[in-house]
């Protein structure tokens, strides 16, 4: 039922897209919101190095004794994007959880603005979990991602996900939702929800929020959220291992920096 | 020459498409076909919800990943018991204080050190784990359960 969905969902899009005419107009967005992907990509030539780190223990669990979670491991990923050009760009990730490998591809398809009011990109991929013991390395995954500029500030997002593999799910699909507020002075405030899973026990909302500093080239990122997850699978099945709840809270930040600016 | 109306009345009629697409999505948020469970050790049969998830989550996390721990970061023996990296460092890996042992011995509790630390069992070296506090009885059969499952990355 879920593939049948996606598969429909794609169809209807890619019927539809030689109608869009290409717009000029754009937000101000980075290529990721806070973990979901926007449709922006990165401009022809252009480089973007990404760190995005998440503290392990939540506030409330680590206490003023250990500096409500700033005194644990981490969760620590790298990342590398190429903008190829005609909208489309490159990315390698890297996170330490599972040592997991992220490989994708994302395509603008449609901008967003006068002519037409939404935003649309299609982003395919796959994981490979290079961590000892894992029993199932690799993953596909394909999003859809469908912006809307509401006002001059206020950009939602929805992010039709399916991935073939997670830790304990096959063909999962999710539908993570997002928002980001321009409030001036090159700060945005982002929001992000990814639905618990119903075939994963004990599964919760995902949530996140995000408050970026924007400086030439830059993007600082400070997170509060309840999950750790940063790749595509483990965002969409709602599974990570070890688990979070809903009144969770994590700190962490992302760290964006293009070449050239 | 069309006019800018004409021309745009195509594309008002794909809104609602648009938008019949993302609610069909969203009625499908959070599915996907369970894996199969894991087949079981022989022997007495443990628990099955022991997983290594529940383990991470109610034992290592709250318990042993801290800073001057079992924190990425320094962790104590080279151990770190942090998400995403405790699998690794425990499963099969040889014990810095009894390296005739294996930290975890799938299907053998009795044989994996990591479980011998947390019962405080009179072969050890050095104190009983967590340093400080001991777990619960329950918290100690999650774990024992766990690897006498075979010790599944699950």
């Amino acid at each position: 039922m879920p593939a049948k969905i996606l598969m429909c969902t794609l169809i209807a899009v890619a019927v539809a897209l030689p109608a869009f005419p290409q717009a000029v107009a754009e937000p101000e967005l980075e290529t990721r919101l806070i973990n979901l992907p926007t449709h922006r990509s990165l401009a022809p030539a252009t480089l973007q190095v990404l760190f995005t780190h998440r503290f392990s223990q939540t506030v409330g669990g680590a206490g003023a004794d250990n500096l409500w979670g700033f005194d644990s491991s981490a969760d620590i990923g790298i990342g590398l994007g190429m903008g190829l050009g005609h909208g489309i760009e490159a990315e390698v990730y890297r996170s330490s959880f599972f040592k997991q490998y992220e490989t994708s591809v994302k395509w603008n398809a449609v901008r967003q603005g006068t002519a037409f009011p939404l935003g649309v990109a299609l982003r395919v991929g796959a994981d490979y979990r290079a961590a000892s013991g894992v029993a199932d390395r690799w993953a596909g995954f394909a999003q859809l991602v469908v912006a809307r500029r509401l006002g001059s500030s206020l950009d939602l997002f929805a992010v039709p996900t399916y991935v073939s593999d997670t830790p304990t799910l096959r063909n999962a699909w999710n539908v993570g939702l997002g928002a980001s507020m321009h409030v001036g002075h090159a700060w945005d405030v982002s929001v992000e929800a990814i639905p618990a899973n119903h075939d994963v026990r004990h599964s919760a909302l995902a949530w996140a929020v995000g408050f970026t500093k924007r400086l030439s080239g830059h993007a600082f990122l400070i997170y509060l959220g309840n999950s750790r997850a940063t790749t595509t699978d483990l965002i969409a099945g709602s599974d990570i291992p070890g688990g979070f709840k809903g009144g969770d809270v994590r700190v962490g930040f992302n760290l964006i920096r293009r070449f050239p600016e | 020459m069309p006019s800018a109306d004409s021309e745009k009345r195509p594309l008002r009629g794909l809104v609602p498409l648009a938008g019949w697409v993302l609610v069909g999505a969203l009625l499908a948020v959070g599915c996907g076909d369970r894996k199969l469970p894991t087949e079981p050790a022989a022997g007495p049969t443990p628990n099955p919800s022991a997983t290594f998830t529940r383990v991470q989550n109610e034992v290592f996390t709250p318990n042993c990943v801290i800073a001057g721990c079992h924190a990425t970061a320094g962790a104590r023996q080279g151990m770190s018991l942090a998400p995403g990296t405790a699998y690794g460092s425990i499963v099969g890996v040889p014990s810095v204080e009894r390296s005739d042992l294996n930290r975890v011995e799938p299907g053998d509790a009795d044989r994996s050190y990591l479980v011998k630390k947390l019962r405080g069992d009179p072969d050890i070296t050095g104190v009983r784990m967590p340093d400080g506090g001991t777990l619960t009885a329950a918290e100690i059969q999650l774990v024992i359960d766990w690897v006498t499952r075979g010790a599944p990355n699950d």
